[in-house]
């Protein structure tokens, strides 16, 4: 097996959803594991949303598909209590206003409707939000410099 | 191209889902808060909230869109029909962001977006154009000089309208004094540009429009006709291919006129070309739409040519496979919108939920829809339901298809426009061709609200 050969099933492999494999042909072995990749939505409360159960065959249980969940997500949501500052746009969300400076804000630290909590960045530009709401931050729930869209929920307020 | 964001929604953004895929293409799709549980956005491999249900803070809000795709690393962006798809800052805000838009250029969408200056391309080419203004009327004066060269009645058309809006008649010349202010007050209103045309108003014309396809190294070829003469209020009701008024000699004069004005216009991607045909058989270019169309789907049952996947690979560059001799027409095709209206009811819209939703099948029938069992039509947006497009070999036998189709598709919980196909599929002047782009409007006009016990009776009815 030459080096084209290896690269090309290296290519195949990355192209896949193949994780690992393991290959011998007389003297020759080769092992290939692809490292887990990092999708951002799995580290955020979902923005993207996970594909969804088949429409024709349980259009009740889209319909319900929010309130049907087991475990997890429902669970938080009965929890999740309060008001939240929500992104007005579409960008990539920061906590502070360069990367060297402090966040705007952070929990325990009390707000009006007008105290700049975050910068969304759309297409290069900085724009601040304001909090809309007003009392005491009690939860960050976007990590900075992750992507959010309208309406997702930034920091819960008490 | 690897990733395309769709802005749009509804049918057409599940079909373009759909095209993307079928060439491995990942999708990305946008909506509103009330359409979180749409279905578009169920298909598409992500979805990103983009606004508030309101058209302008979502669906056309620009920045939004192109964040979502900077978010999500979408290269390409499909328009869709209707909102941005014929915005040509859009397109040009795209291009100068790196996103390939799905679509012809910015200045093709400019230039034939403007009525009058889509005229003067189709003048330029010899193509026969409704009598009318060369421009922009700007007084009254100069429009009463205008409608005395080729008499009442006249259209009064807002020169940046689209989609059958901005239109008033004059009938003399007292009445077009009153609506010449008029509408240059509502297309100010509606289009942030108040500039009118005139434009003479053929009487008992057919709306006929050409498919037209032009790859990015020139190549172009036209799919046949549509016609689309059954309309109310100008809203397109029931489409069909070929049409039952144009021969093989008139259709390739237009279809030789429709290539001829997007080569003009430097335009490539789908788009279409309507004209008015009248009781002489002569043909009137209309406007140009630079964008894929409701109907387009009637033109790829017929030529077995699928419209979006082709739009999606001459926007990555690819040439056009087939020559103008390769265009086959097979049989005959019939598109019926199926909207969330009651036909019974002056068709007043009918949103809310689908408590049954049970689209027909079998050979011969095809649905393009959004909706599903248990899916609730928001108020936010057009009415359009489904679009149920049946085949068969000649007229008549699609028409046999689509009333089968029509009865074996069980809507509940809102009105449809089911029993309006229903009885135009039995109406004797469908039946016989012999009705205008007035009739619908006519039969309204005369009291008649599609009951199928109360078949319209040719000799009431006034042939305009």
């Amino acid at each position: 097996m030459d080096l084209d050969q290896v690269k090309e099933i290296m290519g195949i492999v990355e192209a896949s959803k193949v994780k690992k494999l393991h290959l011998k042909k007389g003297d020759f072995e080769l092992q290939i594991e692809k490292a887990d990749e990092h999708l951002p939505a799995a580290a955020l409360p979902p923005i993207y949303h996970p594909p969804r159960a088949a429409v024709a065959e349980i259009p009740e249980t889209m319909f319900h598909s929010e309130h049907t969940s087991k475990g997890g997500k429902r669970a938080v949501e009965t929890a999740i209590d309060g008001k939240f500052v929500i992104s007005p746009m579409v960008g990539t969300y920061y906590s502070s206003p360069a990367p060297d400076q402090p966040s705007f804000v952070k929990v325990g630290d009390k707000i009006d409707e007008n105290t700049v909590v975050c910068i969304v960045e759309a297409m290069k530009v900085m724009n601040e939000v304001k909090a809309n709401v007003s009392g005491t931050v009690a939860e960050v729930l976007v990590e900075s410099a992750h992507p959010v869209e309208f309406g997702t929920k930034i920091f819960r307020i008490v | 191209m690897k990733k395309v964001l769709i802005a749009n929604r509804g049918e057409i953004a599940v079909r373009i889902i759909r095209a993307c895929h079928d060439l491995g293409l990942q999708t990305v799709a946008v909506y509103s808060e009330a359409d979180t549980d749409a279905l578009h956005v169920h298909h598409a491999d992500e979805a990103v909230c983009i606004g508030e249900a309101p058209s302008i803070k979502s669906y056309l809000k620009i920045s939004n869109i192109i964040s979502a795709c900077e978010i999500t690393g979408a290269d390409a962006v499909h328009p869709g029909y209707g909102f941005l798809s014929e915005n040509a800052n859009f397109a040009s805000i795209c291009e100068s962001c790196g996103l390939s838009f799905i679509g012809p250029s910015p200045q093709a969408i400019a230039l034939l977006g403007d009525k009058s200056r889509a005229k003067a391309i189709a003048r330029s080419v010899r193509c026969p154009v409704i009598p009318g203004s060369e421009g922009v009327v700007r007084d009254i004066e100069s429009g009463l000089k205008e409608a005395h060269k080729y008499g009442f009645p006249i259209f009064i058309k807002a020169v940046a309208g689209g989609g059958g809006k901005g239109i008033r008649i004059a009938y003399s010349e007292e009445d077009f004094t009153k609506k010449f202010v008029a509408a240059r007050a509502e297309a100010e209103v509606n289009f942030n540009n108040p500039d009118v045309y005139l434009e003479k108003m053929i009487v008992n014309p057919r709306h006929i429009e050409v498919q037209i396809m032009g790859d990015k190294s020139g190549h172009y070829i036209y799919l046949g006709e549509r016609d689309c003469t059954i309309q109310r209020r100008r809203q397109k009701l029931i489409e069909e291919a070929p049409s039952p008024c144009v021969g093989e000699s008139l259709r390739k004069k237009m279809g030789q006129a429709a290539v001829e004005i997007a080569k003009a216009a430097k335009y490539h991607s789908v788009g279409t070309v309507e004209f008015l045909l009248d009781e002489s058989g002569h043909f009137y270019f209309m406007e140009v739409n630079t964008r894929i169309q409701v109907e387009h789907t009637v033109t790829e049952e017929l030529t077995g040519i699928d419209l979006v996947q082709w739009q999606i690979r001459m926007a990555r560059g690819e040439k056009l496979p087939i020559r103008q001799k390769d265009v086959i027409l097979n049989g005959h095709v019939i598109e019926l919108r199926i909207n969330a209206e009651d036909p019974h009811n002056q068709f007043a819209p009918s949103p809310g939920y689908l408590e049954h939703y049970v689209p027909p099948g079998g050979p011969h029938v095809r649905v393009d829809s959004a909706c599903y069992g248990g899916y609730r039509i928001p108020p936010n947006y057009d009415s359009m339901i489904a679009k149920l497009i049946v085949r068969g070999r000649t007229r008549a036998e699609a028409i046999a298809h689509a009333k089968r189709a029509l009865n074996d598709f069980h809507i509940h919980g809102v009105h449809t426009t089911i029993p309006f196909h229903q009885f135009m599929l039995q109406d004797t002047r469908f039946l016989t061709n012999e009705y205008s782009i007035s009739y619908i409007d006519q039969l309204i006009t005369d009291g008649c609200t599609f009951d199928q016990s109360q078949t319209a009776d040719p000799s009431k009815t006034d042939r305009n």
